[in-house]
């Protein structure tokens, strides 16, 4: 048997052997298992969206009447749609808490720079996925959130409206953006999200997890440091899956609604603007970002500076140390005041503009981008406890 | 006989148990109660909120009153109320319908609390007998409820089963796997 496939399809046994052969540390804790949750989530999204292509009419008369009809009729079509829709802000939970993992223990350091740079473009198209996805229920938010988000792209000097018209596929947004929308959302983002992820993997693979005390394994004592991931690490992370999918299918069933806007059960009026126009909660600390200036142009360039900026922290981080174990109290506390002034420039975001706002959302974003443009400063000449002989 | 076999046949009855008691879960005596609610809300919201309001998704999607009317009286179409319960959430439909007061300076005499200068006038107002008057909106509310999320009911007990399989699968695993 195992002659048959080797002789017509050799490379299944390369992967096997790969994930066999695989080893990670021994001291990975909780933060590690995001990137598994990632690839269940995206796998249930995967599903879930399938069965909801067999219910979904792309056209503007029909979008919002057969999900309707989905949810109301379809044997358990309410559960395949909150699966899809409470999946999306799941998967971003755990994609901002990969990336808090990565920032802790510093694995996005040399020689890990191209993974990184895989999972950065990972949630960059993530997000545009999550507002194709947003757009086709065609409610009040969907019409209104497109019509913003497309006119972005205006402010590109000389051909800006041209680009808009192009990606729009009309003047106005309508029918043919919903069609479009569909196709990149079911057909184009998911195979290169796919693609994406297995590159991300293959990259990881090659040069090997890193672990929190961002010390790397001696290749003397390998055996003694790592675990097998298969079968060893694989349990351990089967255990943080089953509470994720506690949590997950308790708001699934109970809090469906908890993360809706009014604007989501309405359908789209487009002579009547929608009472709040905002994008979902992992959105909202750059939609903050692009409505601190009254400028377009500004909040546009500064939004899309904020996203572009997370691809350099390999090399803005000059460090001597890997991990925030080790990290001086300069990097520790920039990284904690980071974190709390990305949720609290998301909750900014959700808040009616005022002066007030705007004045906080503009200091707001001058200390995200300070974490990035101080840290080649700050890590170079900070005090770093120094590294144990051991690892513990 | 190995500790993990134990668990997972422990595992294995509950979640039998488990299925078989979610069959026992419809109460025969409560339904007639509900059936009773659900008309008097639906007949609440025929006498009063039909003439204006459509019901898209309980099927009542024709009104007596001509659009063009609606439209000269109210400045704009009252919205269909199909998902309004879900959109203001729990206590919105409530809190709304209980929440106008006089206000001279509007077309109708009255103002609400929940949505300043809605169009909408104060229809629940020509009803005298407080206690009649809380008991329509609270039917009415519970009927919009219904019609915005008919599966809420069957969706909490899914969720339910499928908690107590997943808490007991974690159990007899994390046992299994210490073994």
């Amino acid at each position: 048997m195992r002659d048959w496939w080797l002789t017509r399809f050799p490379i299944v046994f390369k992967w096997i052997d790969d994930l066999k052969q695989y080893r990670v540390p021994k001291n990975l804790n909780v933060m590690y298992c995001f990137g598994a949750l990632a690839i269940l989530v995206f796998i249930g999204q995967w599903l879930s969206g399938l069965w909801l292509c067999m219910f979904y009419t792309p056209s503007v008369a029909l979008a919002y009447d057969s999900i309707q009809t989905m949810v109301r009729d379809v044997s358990f079509g309410w559960l395949l749609r909150n699966i899809h829709v409470m999946g999306a802000s799941a998967f971003f939970l755990i994609l901002y808490l990969h990336l808090l993992r990565s920032l802790l223990y510093g694995s996005y350091k040399k020689p890990r720079e191209l993974v990184w740079i895989l999972g950065v473009l990972l949630l960059l198209v993530t997000m545009f996925q999550a507002f194709l996805g947003q757009t086709l229920p065609w409610s009040q938010m969907s019409y209104w959130g497109a019509q913003v988000l497309t006119a972005l792209l205006g402010v590109i000097p000389g051909v800006g409206d041209q680009l808009v018209t192009w990606f729009r596929g009309d003047f106005v947004v309508g029918d043919a953006t919903l069609h479009r929308f569909f196709a990149l959302h079911v057909v184009a983002i998911p195979v290169l999200l796919v693609g994406l992820i297995v590159f991300h993997v293959i990259a990881l693979h090659q040069v090997g997890a890193n672990n929190p005390d961002g010390i790397e394994v001696q290749s003397s004592r390998w055996d003694e440091e790592t675990i097998h991931f298969y079968p060893d690490y694989w349990r351990k992370e089967l255990l943080t899956v089953l509470f994720f999918l506690m949590i997950f299918f308790s708001m699934v069933c109970f809090f469906p609604n908890a993360l809706q806007q009014s604007d989501h059960f309405f359908p789209a009026n487009s002579r009547q603007t929608a009472e709040t126009i905002q994008p979902m909660w992992y959105m909202l600390p750059y939609y903050s970002m692009l409505r601190a200036f009254p400028s377009k142009v500004g909040g546009v360039v500064v939004a899309n500076c904020a996203l572009l900026i997370w691809f350099l922290l390999p090399w803005l981080d000059k460090s001597a140390v890997r991990s925030m174990r080790y990290k001086g109290i300069w990097s520790q506390s920039t990284l904690i005041g980071f974190v709390l002034n990305f949720i609290w420039l998301g909750y900014l975001g959700s808040l009616p503009i005022s002066r007030f706002i705007l004045v906080m959302s503009q200091f707001s974003v001058l200390c995200y981008f300070a974490y990035f443009v101080f840290m080649p400063c700050y890590t170079r000449y900070e005090l770093c406890r120094s590294l144990p002989e051991r690892r513990q | 006989m190995k500790a993990s076999h134990f668990f997972l046949s422990v595992y294995f009855f509950f979640s039998l148990f488990g299925e078989l008691s979610l069959g026992f879960a419809e109460n025969t005596a409560s339904i007639s109660i509900q059936a009773n609610q659900s008309l008097r809300g639906k007949q609440a919201f025929l006498m009063y909120c039909h003439t204006c309001h459509t019901l898209k998704y309980a099927g009542y999607t024709t009104l007596n009153t001509p659009k063009t009317d609606l439209i000269k009286w109210f400045g704009k179409m009252p919205p269909d109320l199909s998902n309004i319960a879900s959109a203001r959430g729990q206590y919105g439909v409530k809190r709304f319908l209980n929440g106008f007061y006089p206000d001279q300076t509007r077309p109708f005499g009255s103002n609400n609390q929940q949505f300043l200068n809605v169009a909408m006038p104060n229809i629940l107002g020509s009803v005298t007998d407080e206690q009649a008057r809380q008991q329509l909106i609270t039917d009415i509310d519970r009927y919009l409820s219904e019609v915005s999320d008919p599966n809420a009911s069957f969706r909490k007990k899914i969720g339910v089963a499928i908690l107590v399989f997943l808490i007991f699968f974690t159990v007899c695993f994390w046992f299994a796997h210490r073994y």
